[in-house]
């Protein structure tokens, strides 16, 4: 079942695109992560199924109705806000409350749900307190309880975890994603932040300048980047890319950029590529690997290495080109050696130059 | 920082100075309202006299049946001392109270105009972008250059156009009219450092858009409200110019009215003109204490974001 649906929504402020003709089915049950750049419209799009913002064009359903005249308040849904959104004059267990109240839910089912959720998350102890008077964290938690509370359809979150130190964002993507096995409901989440994504969401639908590049799962978005924007986006250190042409004759087909030359031979879908095809190369950090002898080894410099413990990440030039890759942490590479790498050629991404689309 | 002790004392006796210049007239006429001899000259700061000092033109301490004299005030007669006498004459002999219950009237449904005008007007401007929306703002600034006095002759005109004058309606309007500006751009500026997420948050949690503001936003914006009360108090309570060109009724004057009527045009009775302003300026007293705490809050988180 279809839990919200986008079908041709447009939405302009002005002479301003924010979001392009967008199509999208949020399953029921499912966290779907919206991603991508500041300015790609993930938050825009999240207000619209909130009911906060009106679609220029198209029709918005929740659950099989179309609700683009429905106010926020007849949506059945929650929203977690950036800034959390708690009111400053009511203590935790009034700001839980507020939801149920205004739905004039009788006194003893309020005091049942709030201790529910309170337990869930752990802030029993704090339901007293003025907001002023939590941390961020505890803010956090809140502001998740304020959701749960009224056991919406659908839970909006709106970057969530970007105001929080990164040992706290790690332990509430955690919760989160804990609460949402917890719960099953529909989650769209939006996020500037490809681990967040990459980690909670069991769909990812990626952004950039009004219209979906790419929709699937993690894994796939991973080994199947449908263009530059998803390669580049996703993963860290970034891909690296390469832009170049294919050179193919009788005998050989490689890929060549500048003084740096890739063999092909091996690869069945490059004998489809004509001579002098512009191509961008991509190549993932951790598919780039120290060889000995290998027959297509190429010689490279180490410019600067990044121990991180478990990792060492190492920039590399080969052939003029600069590429990072990362390598296991107890490598004894160092700056200034001369190293003979070659690529797992099987997780190579080729891209048009042109249409900047995935070709393999 | 460590203030050395020459400037402390620098700083104490500057403040002391300012302050003592601004309690002076106050104890002066707290002064005049006690005594009996309508001591408007008096330079006496005594909050309670004794029986004046007497000397007869026989050089006689003592007061004689019927003796002419002449006191240090220039009164040709005998004062007994302090006392309350100046209050209890205007709570009983003069028209004090019903000018009160008016002032009280006019100045409630004022502060309450304000207020409700104010913050729902406020939060439009806040909240909402509409044609006009700009023109309208500096419109309302722009009225707050003008001292009343020069708007007396339109408002006369248009109010006796209207047939309001000698009316409290036509005060009420003229003295809501006046205050507003000041307090909607008071709301308006509070409304600006409450984030809008709070009534989003609202809407979602069930709220229409009204209650959103009537439940969350209006709550959180008490200090800018009491500002805006306050001020709407303050523009009708103790107003003279407007009050004496619109009410021409006796039986309808305000305070400020009534006081000045003590002055009659052969002699004005000081003690109970004193008195009067005194009780005037209880309730204002008392409110800018009480609320003492939202004043410096509401006055300074508007520019200030928490």
């Amino acid at each position: 079942m279809i839990a919200v649906e986008f079908r041709n929504i447009i939405k302009s402020f002005g002479d301003v695109h924010i979001l392009k003709e967008i199509n999208l089915q949020v399953r029921e049950g499912e966290f779907l992560v919206l991603v991508g750049p500041s300015g790609c419209g993930k938050s825009t799009s999240l207000r619209l199924i909130a009911g906060l913002e009106d679609a220029t064009s198209g029709e918005l359903l929740i659950h099989g109705k179309i609700v683009n005249d429905v106010d926020p308040s007849q949506r059945d849904i929650a929203m977690v806000f950036q800034s959390y959104a708690l009111y400053p004059h009511l203590n935790v267990f009034e700001n839980m409350a507020f939801g149920l109240r205004i739905r004039k839910t009788n006194e003893n089912e309020i005091q049942k749900r709030v201790q529910e959720a309170a337990e869930i998350l752990k802030i029993t102890n704090l339901l007293d307190r003025k907001p002023k008077e939590l941390s961020g964290g505890q803010r956090q938690r809140v502001a998740l309880g304020r959701a749960i509370v009224r056991k919406p359809r659908v839970f909006l979150f709106d970057e969530p975890l970007s105001n929080l130190d990164a040992k706290l964002r790690g332990e509430m993507r955690v919760e989160i994603k804990r609460l949402h096995q917890l719960l099953g409901n529909t989650m769209v989440y939006v996020t500037h932040d490809q681990v967040e994504a990459m980690t909670m969401g069991d769909r990812i639908a990626i952004m950039n300048k009004g219209v979906i590049e790419q929709l699937d799962t993690p894994k796939m978005m991973y080994a199947k980047p449908l263009n530059t924007f998803v390669a580049g986006f996703i993963g860290t250190p970034q891909m690296n890319f390469l832009e170049g042409e294919i050179f193919k004759s009788q005998t050989e087909i490689y890929f060549k950029a500048g003084s740096f030359k890739l063999n092909l031979e091996n690869l069945p879908f490059a004998q489809s590529f004509n001579d002098g095809k512009k191509i961008i190369l991509g190549v993932r950090p951790e598919n780039i690997f120290e060889t000995e002898n290998s027959q297509n080894a190429l010689p490279a410099s180490v410019e600067l290495i990044e121990p991180l413990g478990s990792d060492v990440l190492a920039h590399l030039v080969i052939g003029g080109k600069n590429l990072t890759a990362r390598f296991k942490g107890d490598s004894n590479i160092e700056a200034g050696n001369s190293i003979k790498i070659s690529f797992e050629m099987n997780s190579l991404h080729f891209f048009d130059k042109e249409t900047t689309q995935r070709l393999n | 920082m460590k203030i050395k002790n020459t400037e402390k004392w620098l700083i104490f006796t500057f403040l002391s100075v300012f302050t003592l210049a601004t309690i002076y007239p106050v104890l002066n006429v707290i002064g005049i309202s006690l005594r009996t001899d309508n001591a408007f000259q008096s330079k006496s700061l005594a909050f309670v006299e004794f029986d004046e000092p007497f000397e007869d033109t026989n050089g006689n301490k003592t007061r004689d049946e019927n003796e002419k004299f002449t006191d240090e005030n220039n009164n040709q007669k005998w004062d007994e001392g302090s006392s309350l006498k100046s209050f209890e004459t205007l709570f009983t002999e003069t028209s004090f109270l019903l000018w009160a219950w008016n002032s009280f009237l006019i100045t409630l449904v004022v502060t309450l105009t304000g207020v409700v005008l104010a913050s729902t007007c406020g939060y439009a401007l806040s909240r909402f972008n509409f044609k006009g929306k700009q023109f309208g703002m500096v419109s309302l600034m722009t009225t707050q250059m003008f001292p009343a006095t020069m708007l007396l002759l339109p408002f006369f005109i248009i109010l006796s156009k209207l047939g309001l004058i000698n009316s409290y309606l036509g005060l009420i309007i003229i003295y809501s009219s006046t205050a507003l500006p000041f307090c909607i751009w008071q709301m308006k500026g509070y409304y600006d450092t409450i984030p809008q997420a709070l009534e989003e948050s609202a809407r979602l949690d069930g709220c229409s858009r009204f209650s959103a503001f009537y439940k969350i936003i209006l709550p959180l914006s008490a200090p800018a409200l009491v500002i805006t009360a306050l001020f709407s108090f303050m523009a009708s309570w103790s107003e003279y110019v407007v009050a004496a060109v619109v009410l021409q009724d006796p039986e309808l004057y305000t305070l400020p009215l009534g006081l000045k009527s003590f002055q009659a045009s052969l002699a004005t009775q000081w003690g109970l003109y004193a008195a009067g302003a005194l009780v005037v300026s209880v309730p204002v007293t008392v409110l800018f204490v009480a609320l003492a705490k939202y004043l410096v809050s509401g006055l300074t988180l508007g520019s200030v974001k928490g």
